[in-house]
């Protein structure tokens, strides 16, 4: 039993609509699996919510970004123009705060877009080229037409043969073992 | 949510609807113009001072009413549909504006220094435009502003009732076909009006996107007035089945658009005149920026921009009509702040205030609510036609 | 050929015909995974190619003999270096409003045009960027441009719109650069888990970075991207407003007017729309797609460029009436050398194309027929050249002291330089249709799936219902 899970990622079954798959990840939480993630080739409203708490960091992290750069953009030429290097160019004050408006609000925007970016990607743990799911043959429509729901072996509930049976009792098109890599 | 004949009898057409709004309105119109007559008897320039100033809020109420009113019909929409009426009854104000328009042609002198021949003689920059900038040229012009808006804001609302009534459904595509060209009328008649009431009272001063400022103000505070009438009369009568939580966050999400166009003309104007720093243009910013008038251009950046855009921001605060509506007063009253600081600083260097300014803003305002409730009572709060089928199943795809 | 209808049917659909999640993948990955193209693709690309060629030949003269082969001279100090770059750079705008703009405002007609569009946004600014690079002259020191500490102990002049000009404009390309890129992930994925040969699974797998279409993933992307369409609509504004500054806080006549940065970010739309039926045009023919791109796409982006278009009359309204009320003789002076001086047929030819040929999409007909949007298209992407050069060259060429009039002409490496960016755009453009899906497909099936489509059973059971 335990050299099986070992060897496991976890258990995955295939659908062919959004309705299906939904159901499906809401009655493999009722049965009180918590580990376990659903695969779509497009977003499905409500999915990430069925198959746990959605997440949720994303734009508070944004909105940090974007007001580090504004700061750090307004500061810079702040600290250019008055600090470190002050000169007099055609009469203007040297703290000409209109003039910095343009480049504060660059900077605002470009901190918050990466920030948006790379967070998700890191959120996300990606870029991870290979992942277990993808040796599953049938896996590759998940990124075309096909929806999938994985029970992991994380998962404290996790057992292969009864995992399978509630997989299968989903009504699922066909239910494959992944195994860990 | 199915509609129910309860809800449906209940936006039918009711004359006693607001009958005490009205009466309060009426009161408080007619007191307060009487005020600014007595006043203005021995005070001539400060009453008609502050008669202009209250003049162009209400009036750019009633252009931005006027402007949505033809925007929602082109750009579509159910937050046009929700609104719809409140903005009939806001463009249904123009021909009393037109009215009230005549103190100040009889006054021009008290206002405008070009109408004065003795400014004129001494001053060659004026006699450079005198073709533009004189007494009759003006009358004329504005003659034609009210005339154009008058007619089309009339056509528009005819057959906005007309489809009510059960006529032709095929009128609503007409009216739609006529808003685009009469927006770009629109647009060139409220540029051009701004520039004579409110730009020429600095008459050296000049900036081609003046008009946009105004126009998008009036926009603004239309917007905000309609969430806030909406507010009002929403929960009770049949918006409370028509309105959905997105149609609430497409006003919120307009509003805050427009705040921040708002900003963006404001802000681009003064940069560009900032770094030109040349005599012509500088000066109306130095007044602006000198003799506490500092003061309020700041706080405009703060209250006018800064708290309506981070309040507005938040998803939650834009799909709850009551939260949106107490951001929208607030909006309308930076809207007369803001009014405040364009107009005010061309007749005094240093920053006032006048018990007087709030007497016509209540005279003009009074009379004006008279007119726009009086409107909202003469017709169902929300186009019967359309909305039926918009509550009942429009969202069915397939 | 001759059974086909000249003006094909409207309809308001924004896909049109029966398709389900796999047919919509199969018809715009199927274009990307083939050994063979269209002959029209080669062809293109072999002209695109040429005139790339001319560039870099143009380009390279240019930095080594320096910018005096240009016509530039003193007053015209700025001439198609920055007429080409402002041009360029507006065309891009339409890409950021399709794919961001409409995005908020839940447009499904952007779906099937918006990553083509965004391709056009990326390869434009690639273009407006070369100009600026090449006036510098000495191009290898164009890092001078950013701050950064320096042994010289110096700062770049932060109250010169040149300067917000450099933050604006590659803040503008690194985001519509991500946005784009976050955009095609999933589809990389889907191309990943189709291609046949190795080279191909390894190329779009290194790309795709391990998506799987996780639950998570998409909401957090769904976060990510719709953030970003937030982030990109003042950004868009923005930028072409930087750009206006670079005119507009001087003190000449004809550049310093405060109707600047709107009436620029109009003239960028509606010269990005123009291109973007420029392109698409003949591609939905070319490829097949009229299913995908829709009559009612091009209705749309007629109105779009209509709607634009007319707000660039209003800057040029402005800008006439303003001259005159003014009251100074240097700005009346410049109205009147704009319409009658020696380059006043520019004025004319500009209003011909961006006024008369504009208020011919009044016209639902018009509207609905490619041909007849494709000649206005055509006109107006004339049009806003003209614009930038009435506005930099006429101003320029007579300014405050008459007695340093001159008058300006391109030589063959001003010319050369802007038909090789062509060839450059036109190439990057051929190249991002041969290896990447041109349309969004997880978007399309998205929207299979919104207008009632999806798997078999899918449809069957909507129907039913």
């Amino acid at each position: 039993m335990k050299a099986e899970a070992k060897q496991l990622y976890g258990i995955v079954a295939e659908f062919d609509t959004t309705s299906a798959v939904l159901a499906a990840a809401r009655q493999v939480r009722a049965a009180g699996y918590s580990k376990l993630d659903a695969y779509a080739p497009f977003p499905v409203h409500g999915l990430d919510e069925a198959v746990g708490a959605p997440p949720r960091a994303l734009p508070k992290l944004i909105f940090c970004g974007g007001l580090t750069g504004g700061l750090a953009g307004f500061f810079m030429q702040y600290f250019a123009c008055v600090i470190h290097y002050p000169l007099n160019i055609g009469g203007r004050p040297f703290n000409s705060w209109p003039s910095f408006i343009p480049i504060t609000f660059e900077c605002t925007i470009l901190f918050a877009a990466l920030t948006a970016v790379l967070g998700m990607l890191a959120l996300n743990g990606l870029p991870k080229p290979y992942q277990p799911l993808f040796a599953v043959p049938a896996f590759k429509r998940a990124s075309q037409d096909r929806f999938f729901l994985c029970i992991k072996s994380r998962d404290p509930k996790f057992d292969a043969s009864q995992s399978r049976r509630v997989l299968e009792q989903t009504g699922a098109l066909g239910v494959y073992d992944v195994e860990a890599c | 949510m199915p509609v129910t004949m309860d809800t449906m009898s209940n936006s039918g057409n009711n004359q006693n609807q607001f009958s005490g709004g009205r009466r309060l309105a009426l009161g408080l119109g007619v007191a307060g113009l009487a005020i600014c007559l007595g006043l203005g008897l021995s005070q001539r320039e400060a009453a008609m001072e502050a008669y202009l100033l209250a003049y162009l809020y209400w009036t750019a109420v009633a252009l931005g009413c006027f402007s949505l009113l033809l925007l929602q019909y082109v750009s579509g929409g159910r937050w046009g549909l929700a609104i719809r009426r409140f903005l009939e009854a806001g463009a249904s104000t123009l021909p009393l504006m037109a009215v009230l328009f005549i103190p100040i042609l009889m006054q021009l002198k008290a206002l405008y220094p070009w109408a004065d021949p003795e400014v004129v003689a001494h001053d060659e920059l004026i006699q450079m435009k005198v073709a533009y900038l004189n007494p009759t040229a003006f009358a004329i012009r504005t003659a034609v502003y009210f005339a154009v808006w008058i007619i089309i804001s009339r056509l528009v609302i005819r057959w906005s009732r007309k489809l009510d009534a059960g006529d032709d459904p095929a009128i609503e595509a007409r009216t739609r076909r006529l808003s685009a060209p009469a927006l770009v009328i629109y647009s060139l008649t409220v540029t051009f009006a701004a520039f004579d009431w409110g730009m020429s009272l600095e008459p050296h001063w000049f900036s081609t996107i003046y008009g946009v400022i105004y126009a998008a103000g009036g926009a603004l505070a239309a917007l905000t007035l309609s969430t806030v009438v909406l507010s009002r009369v929403g929960p009770k009568g049949p918006h409370a089945a028509f309105m959905k939580p997105e149609t609430i966050g497409d006003l919120g999400n307009l509003m805050l658009a427009f705040t921040m166009f708002w900003t963006y003309v404001s802000l681009s104007q003064f940069l560009i005149i900032w770094s030109g720093h040349l005599p012509e243009e500088t000066p109306w910013y130095y007044v602006r920026l000198h003799g506490g008038w500092q003061w309020v251009g700041l706080g405009l950046l703060g209250m006018q921009f800064g708290l309506p855009f981070l309040l507005l921001l938040s998803r939650d605060r834009k799909r709850n009509l009551n939260r949106l509506a107490g951001v929208a007063i607030f909006i309308l009253v930076m809207r007369y702040i803001d009014l405040y600081w364009l107009i005010v600083p061309a007749f005094t260097d240093t920053l006032r205030l006048r018990v007087l300014d709030v007497v016509a803003m209540a005279g003009i305002g009074g009379i004006w609510f008279a007119v726009y409730l009086r409107s909202l009572a003469s017709a169902p709060l929300l186009p019967v036609r359309l909305t039926r089928d918009a509550t009942g199943g429009g969202d069915h795809h397939g | 050929m001759a059974t086909e209808p000249k003006v094909e049917k409207f309809d308001s659909a924004v896909l049109r015909g029966r398709h389900s999640y796999d047919t919509v993948t199969d018809k715009i990955a199927s274009i990307v995974l083939t050994r063979n193209q269209p002959r029209a693709w080669i062809f293109g690309a072999a002209i695109a190619f040429s005139l790339l060629m001319l560039f870099l030949y143009t380009a390279a003269m240019v930095v080594a003999k320096g910018i005096g082969i240009w016509g530039n001279n003193v007053p015209v100090a700025w001439a198609l270096d920055i007429i080409n770059f402002v041009w360029w750079i507006g065309i891009g705008h339409a890409g950021t409003l399709i794919s961001a703009i409409l995005l908020l405002l839940k447009q499904d007609w952007r779906t099937s045009i918006n990553r083509f569009a965004e391709a056009m946004t990326l390869f434009a600014v690639a273009c407006a960027g070369m100009f600026p690079l090449l006036h510098l002259g000495r191009v290898w020191v164009f890092y001078w441009l950013m701050p950064y500490p320096n042994t010289f102990a110096l700062w770049p002049q932060f109250r010169s719109p040149l300067v917000w000009d450099v933050f604006a404009v590659s803040t503008y390309a690194l985001v519509s650069l991500m946005f784009w890129f976050v955009g095609l992930i999933p589809d990389l994925a889907t191309l990943r888990d189709r291609a046949q040969n190795r080279a191909a699974q390894i190329f779009y797998g290194v790309l795709a970075m391990g998506w799987s279409g996780s639950a998570r993933h998409w909401s957090r992307y769904e976060t990510a991207y719709m953030i970003l369409a937030a982030l990109s609509t003042p950004l868009v504004l923005s930028v072409h407003s930087v750009v206006s500054f670079d005119f507009a806080v001087s003190v000449l006549p004809g550049w310093h007017t405060t109707v600047f940065p709107p009436y620029f970010v109009a003239g960028a739309v509606f010269a990005g729309f123009a291109m973007v039926l420029t392109l698409a045009i003949p591609l939905r023919k070319i490829y097949g797609l009229q299913d995908l791109i829709t009559m009612k796409h091009l209705d749309n982006m007629a109105k779009v460029m209509l709607a634009t278009g007319l707000i660039v009359i209003y800057g040029y309204a402005m800008e006439g009436f303003m001259a005159w009320y003014s009251g100074s003789p240097n700005e009346r002076f410049m109205m009147y050398n704009r319409l009658f001086g020696p380059y006043g047929y520019t004025y004319w030819l500009l209003l011909l194309c961006n006024f008369v040929a504009v208020q011919f999409l009044w016209s639902p007909r018009i509207r609905r027929s490619t041909l007849g949007l494709f000649i206005v298209a055509m006109f107006v992407n004339v049009g806003m050249w003209l614009e930038r050069f009435v506005i930099i060259v006429t101003s320029l060429s007579r300014d405050f002291l008459p007695s340093s009039w001159a008058q300006y002409h391109p030589t063959f490496w001003d010319t050369g330089l802007f038909i090789g960016s062509i060839g450059l755009f036109l190439t990057l453009m051929f190249v991002f249709i041969r290896l990447l899906p041109m349309i969004s497909i997880f978007e399309m099936r998205d929207l299979v799936h919104k207008t009632g489509g999806g798997s078999p059973r899918e449809s069957a059971e909507n129907k039913r219902k």
